[in-house]
């Protein structure tokens, strides 16, 4: 999943406008994107990509779309 | 004098450096608790009595949510919690029912302003605001203008819930109606001195308050979250040990989901959770099935306090009993033997604030209409069957339609509105809004004009575009809409893979 297929999908998921979906965008403040709307997200996400939930138990992680983004990318080659 | 909320859980303390509560935000004492009391308390002497007056505060720092509650009580005045969930809208229609005369608020949260909406509604009006960027120093803004009445009847303090036609309810409770909700949350998770619970329910409602506040009567360390971010959650359960917790089935299943990969420890001190607020479903049954604690489930009202609980493993069934007290029987059954199921708890409801003609239409001699129905079954034992209101029940919090609906419909492009609720996995139901309006109209035009109107939890999970509604006996038929709602979703699932 490319960086903008990744904005696409929050967009879809989390109803939110695609031009508001940036790298530094925060979910919470930015996007409003509470906790049970980011559980999920998440779990779209793993329906989508399946991950292990362990690379999100950081709060930073949930911070950004791109830090998000990264912690992903960073464990599974194919995402 | 009648007892006060202050003696009730101050009078009790047996250890005054006995860390009491717990947050995100830290530990306190009584001790500590007494000395931000005060702290409160001095603050409000600047204003002179207060007594009958109402209070309205919009404080996520628990602490000083908890002192600012004390601190009124004790001074006499009435304390209105409010979420900080609210925005624009439903936050306007709540201090218009409530008319507060004096408020605490935090300026803003998650970039939404309070202070300017609340600047902008205390114009014209003798109101005391205090605004805080941080729930600690606090700045008084005082406004003169129109003499906002006194309260004459007693209460302790007003819990806001959303009315059934958009418009906001107040529950007016009393000491024992607290007192009461707790001891039947007891009855069900037994408490002892030697507990660390978390209580999930937001401290603004009746079920999170009379907890928090029941269990420092009991002197039983109490643990709120300031923050519903899962990983915040759970650091404060593994910093603390928490060996129970009261909760809805959705926000449990998110917290189990997220911690039983990572870092299983966390529930190595758990021995109890105790569901509330929506029915558990076969989802959260599978998804249990490891957690080697025992789970229950309570079901009650704002309004009544517990009323059922279910004493069995929800993994091996339930069994509806009922919270000693409480009495119950069904109205109307038909020939199914389903009927509504009324109540009457053994406290006297102070009723809605300012609204004899809603409390008449639910509450008669001490019995209250639940909205939910039910039957007996072959053991003898009530079942629940489903709901006769269409309330929706999201992640533990209530979403009433005909709110959703009014704010949809103000879009000047949109007709009609209708919202329904159907299930969800993860939100225990979802909100999906039928919309009828020109056909320019896309959702993202109204999901942008929702945004700050109302509070997100109330914003629809999907929009669909209806060029008709379907009627059945005169009325909007919410069946075929559910059913149509969710083929659709399916539909737009199997497109997506």
């Amino acid at each position: 999943m490319t960086l903008e297929e990744f904005k696409e999908f929050i967009a879809k998921v989390g109803k939110v406008p695609l031009e508001m979906i940036h790298e530094d965008a925060s979910f919470r403040d930015d996007l409003n994107i509470d906790s049970l709307h980011m559980v999920n997200l998440l779990i779209e996400l793993n329906n989508r990509i399946p991950f292990d939930f362990a690379v999100v138990q950081d709060a930073e992680v949930l911070q950004t779309v791109g830090s998000l983004y990264r912690a992903l990318k960073g464990v599974k080659a194919n995402v | 004098m009648s007892k006060t909320l202050f003696n009730w859980v101050f009078d009790q303390v047996e250890d005054e450096n006995k860390v009491i509560v717990s947050s995100q935000s830290g530990d306190y004492s009584y001790k500590d608790l007494l000395a931000e009391i005060n702290k409160y308390e001095a603050l409000l002497k600047q204003l002179g009595d207060i007594k009958g007056k109402r209070v309205a505060m919009i404080v996520p720092k628990f602490s000083a949510f908890l002192s600012i509650s004390f601190a009124v009580n004790k001074r006499g005045g009435i304390f209105v919690p409010i979420s900080p969930m609210l925005r624009s809208e439903d936050l306007t229609s709540l201090l218009d029912l409530i008319q507060p005369h004096i408020i605490f608020s935090v300026d803003e949260v998650n970039q939404f302003s309070f202070k300017s909406i609340l600047l902008k509604w205390a114009e014209n009006k003798q109101v005391s605001l205090f605004l805080s960027s941080d729930c600690t120093n606090w700045s008084l803004h005082s406004f003169t203008g129109e003499t906002i009445p006194l309260e004459e009847e007693p209460m302790t303090l007003i819990v806001c819930t959303s009315g059934s036609t958009g418009v906001p309810k107040g529950i007016v409770v009393h000491l024992e109606h607290l007192e009461k909700a707790f001891n039947s949350i007891d009855t069900g998770m037994k408490f002892h001195k030697e507990d660390h619970v978390l209580i999930m329910p937001p401290m603004t409602s009746v079920a999170g308050f009379c907890s928090i506040v029941g269990l420092m009567n009991q002197n039983i360390h109490v643990l709120a979250t300031e923050s519903y971010s899962i990983p915040d959650v759970l650091r404060l359960m593994k910093n603390h040990k928490v060996n129970k917790i009261f909760t809805s089935p959705s926000l449990f299943r998110a917290i189990y989901l997220f911690a039983k990969n990572a870092d299983a420890s966390i529930f190595e001190h758990l021995a109890l959770v105790m569901l509330v607020g929506e029915p558990v479903t076969d989802d959260f049954i599978k998804e249990t099935q490891d957690l080697n604690c025992k789970i229950i489930t309570i079901f009650g009202m704002s309004e009544a306090g517990g009323l059922l609980y279910s004493p069995l493993d929800v993994r091996e069934g339930i069994e509806w009993n009922t919270i000693p007290g409480v009495e119950y029987k069904l109205k109307d059954p038909n020939d199914e033997g389903i009927g509504e199921i009324v109540f009457k708890p053994d406290f006297q409801f102070g009723g809605y604030y300012k609204r004899p003609d809603l409390t008449k239409e639910v509450y008669n001699e001490g019995w209250f209409l639940s909205g939910d129905l039910g039957r007996i079954n072959e053991d003898k034992k009530l079942e629940l069957v489903g709901r006769k209101k269409d309330m929706i029940k999201k992640g533990g919090q209530q979403i009433i339609p005909g709110e959703v609906e009014k704010v949809i419909a103000s879009h000047p492009q949109v007709m009609k509105a209708v919202v329904v609720g159907i299930p969800h996995q993860v939100y225990g139901e979802q909100v999906i809004a039928f919309v009828q309006g020109d056909p320019s109209l896309n959702k993202q035009d109204i999901y942008n004009y929702l945004t700050d109107k109302l509070a997100r939890f109330k914003v629809p999970d999907e929009i669909l575009f209806i060029e008709e509604f379907p009627i059945i006996q005169g009325k909007v038929d919410k069946i075929t809409l559910r059913k149509i709602a969710m083929q659709q979703l399916e539909m737009n699932k199997q497109g997506w893979s």
